[in-house]
């Protein structure tokens, strides 16, 4: 949007600019030769035409080359590879294309003016004796391509510094996301809201029901807590957070949810990423069909080094229609420690196979 | 049994009150209170006498540990506590214990059994309060750090305790640590999370990239520009230097006299 109107601008200026450089440089060359008193009797003469295409013809060719320059040695893509530590020290490098940019475009001009000029000279007025004009018009002109030069230069800077700016801003919004992604996993308020409501319709009606529900609600929110900082935990502790999420679940499911394990005992003391398996429950049971005519089935085994994690698959129409689980999240976590090992999701004859990865601790 | 319940929310005490009468019917509540300083005055009065305390750590005048500072109490206390950071296991030593609010009748009972079986089993003397047992329990009622950071080395995981930490640093977008052993590990958090969790007398962040461990540094030198560069016992591929506003709080620090 931004480059647009730049762009835009870009293309009128093109056009308008060069008349009242041409025309500062149609006055300069006549105070050079001392003939300003012409001024006013030949303002709009062929002269100042002249002038004007040819500071046409350089800021065209200048802005050309100048670009390409850009293009091919471009300053953001040294500064984005980089950390904000090195961004402040932009090394010799930059203030070198200081220098050098601005001499680049009075060479170009030199070489330009000085063909034009010859051209004019020679075709056009046919004087062959043009030296002193020539120096003059390279003079002028070479000013005027060295101060274009240096105001390409700092809009250049300026341009990157805004889209550093602009990069910075934008990481730090991405992982304020991620941080409220993670906040939202630990506050789960689907769980929360979803408790509490359960709560309200048990609590008159069986109020040690409600008591043990709330004991193990608080269970579940302590366990999140304590495991914000945790990268691993012990199974068993997992398998028993599980356990009072299920009871909740089965609280409003009416025991429709069974869960069992037959892990050997060596099995418990391995380390999975705290709310692995709760939170594969979770998802499980909010996309699938839960009633007394279609129980729903969960079941941990061992494989290889791992777990796998069965239940039965009938799935809930979801609002988009498909019914695709979600997680990435979980899988980001696991990224961190094993690439190779990431929670899939595999179909065998209505059942949901997910592998799980289990982690064994060394000490350094 | 003679109970007393210092507790400052109300539905708390009921909640309690019920289960202990759930418990036993017989056991008699002697008094409730909601503050340091009205427990301190009931402790003082030589007509009151219980056999067992329940105390809510957070009152509205404070902790409620200053009452042991003003009272000679010599009782078994059960602590109750909502959830807070603090390493609360400390706490369940001979006559002393604690118990998570919301409070549940099974884990009440657990701890009455508890002193109970202590009643019968011990002489009236050691079931007093032991003062060197509140103190060390005290002592660890404090904030809990990390003390602890999984990393992988290939395919295997590795714990890293941090007290063989010398050193977190940031090389581009991800934090690493430098082991006493010398080897790296990249780790999960960014420096700004990491000054959250850990411990502040032992480790302190010099600059933007840099957390260092106290008890690995083993020389500072001054360096130009008034800064100070950080030397370990082994050599570090980068210069480790105290960035100059940090350089009198690195000081206070390194002295042991806190931030």
């Amino acid at each position: 949007m931004k480059t647009l109107i730049e762009s835009k601008q870009q293309k009128w200026l093109k056009f308008l600019l060069p008349f009242p450089i041409g025309v500062v440089v149609y006055i300069l060359i006549l105070l050079v030769f001392d003939t300003l008193n012409q001024f006013s009797s030949n303002f709009f003469s062929q002269e100042v035409a002249v002038t004007v295409f040819l500071t046409f013809v350089l800021l065209g060719i200048l802005r050309l080359v100048l670009s390409f320059i850009d293009k091919r040695y471009p300053l953001l893509a040294k500064v984005a590879d980089n950390d904000e530590d090195k961004i402040a020290d932009k090394g010799v490098n930059h203030s070198f294309r200081i220098v050098l940019i601005p001499l680049i475009s009075l060479l170009i001009s030199i070489v330009v003016i000085s063909i034009l000029v010859s051209v004019y000279f020679s075709f056009v007025l046919i004087i062959t004796d043009f030296n002193t004009e020539l120096i003059v018009f390279n003079g002028v002109y070479g000013v005027v391509a060295i101060l274009y030069g240096i105001i390409h230069v700092s809009t250049s800077f300026m341009a990157v510094h805004k889209q550093i700016h602009y990069k910075q801003e934008k990481e730090l919004r991405k992982g304020m996301e991620s941080d409220l992604e993670k906040f939202k996993m630990q506050i789960n308020p689907q769980l929360l809201y979803d408790g509490l409501e359960n709560l309200i319709s048990i609590v008159h009606t069986q109020p040690r029901m409600a008591e043990q529900f709330i004991n193990h609600l608080s269970k579940i929110y302590r366990y999140n807590l304590d495991n914000r900082h945790v990268e691993l935990v012990e199974l068993d502790k997992e398998l028993e957070l599980t356990s009072s999420l299920l009871h909740l679940l089965n609280i409003k499911h009416k025991q429709t949810i069974r869960f069992n394990h037959q892990l050997p005992k060596e099995w418990l003391s391995r380390q999975i990423i705290p709310c692995t398996i709760s939170s594969l429950v979770q998802e499980l049971v909010n996309r699938s069909i839960v009633n007394e005519f279609q129980p729903l089935q969960i079941e941990l085994k061992q494989k290889k080094e791992g777990l796998l994690f069965i239940c039965n698959h009938n799935p809930r129409i979801g609002l988009n229609g498909e019914n695709i689980w979600n997680l990435s999240l979980i899988n980001k976590a696991y990224s961190f420690f094993n690439d190779n090992k990431q929670l899939e999701i595999t179909h065998h004859n209505q059942q949901i196979h997910i592998n799980i990865p289990l982690f064994e601790i060394e000490e350094e | 049994m003679r109970v007393l319940i210092i507790e400052d929310e109300k539905p708390a005490v009921e909640n309690l009150k019920h289960l202990l009468k759930r418990y036993d019917s017989s056991i008699e509540v002697v008094g409730e209170l909601d503050s340091i300083a009205s427990s301190v005055e009931w402790f003082l009065n030589p007509v009151n006498s219980a056999d067992l305390v329940f105390m809510d750590i957070h009152l509205s005048d404070g902790l409620s540990f200053e009452i042991f500072n003003k009272t000679q109490l010599n009782l078994p206390v059960i602590f109750t506590t909502a959830y807070n950071e603090y390493a609360i296991q400390a706490f369940k030593v001979n006559s002393i214990d604690y118990l998570l609010k919301p409070l549940v009748y099974d884990d009440l009972f657990r701890s009455m059994e508890k002193l109970e079986s202590m009643r019968e089993n011990l002489s009236s003397a050691s079931q007093r309060i032991k003062l060197e047992e509140l103190n060390e329990a005290l002592l660890h009622y404090r904030k809990t750090y990390k003390e602890r950071f999984m990393v992988k080395l290939g395919e295997r995981i590795k714990s890293v305790t941090s007290d063989k930490i010398v050193l977190f640093y940031a090389e581009g977008r991800n934090a690493f640590i430098w082991t006493s052993k010398g080897n790296r590990y990249i780790i999960d958090y960014k420096l700004e999370e990491l000054e959250e969790l850990l411990n502040p007398a032992t480790f302190y962040r010099i600059s933007r990239s840099f957390i260092v461990n106290i008890n690995h540094i083993q020389d500072v030198l001054v360096h130009s520009n008034s800064r100070l560069k950080i030397q370990f016992e082994q050599e570090f591929d980068r210069e480790v230097i105290v960035s100059r506003e940090k350089v009198s709080h690195f000081k206070n620090w390194f002295s042991g006299s806190g931030i």
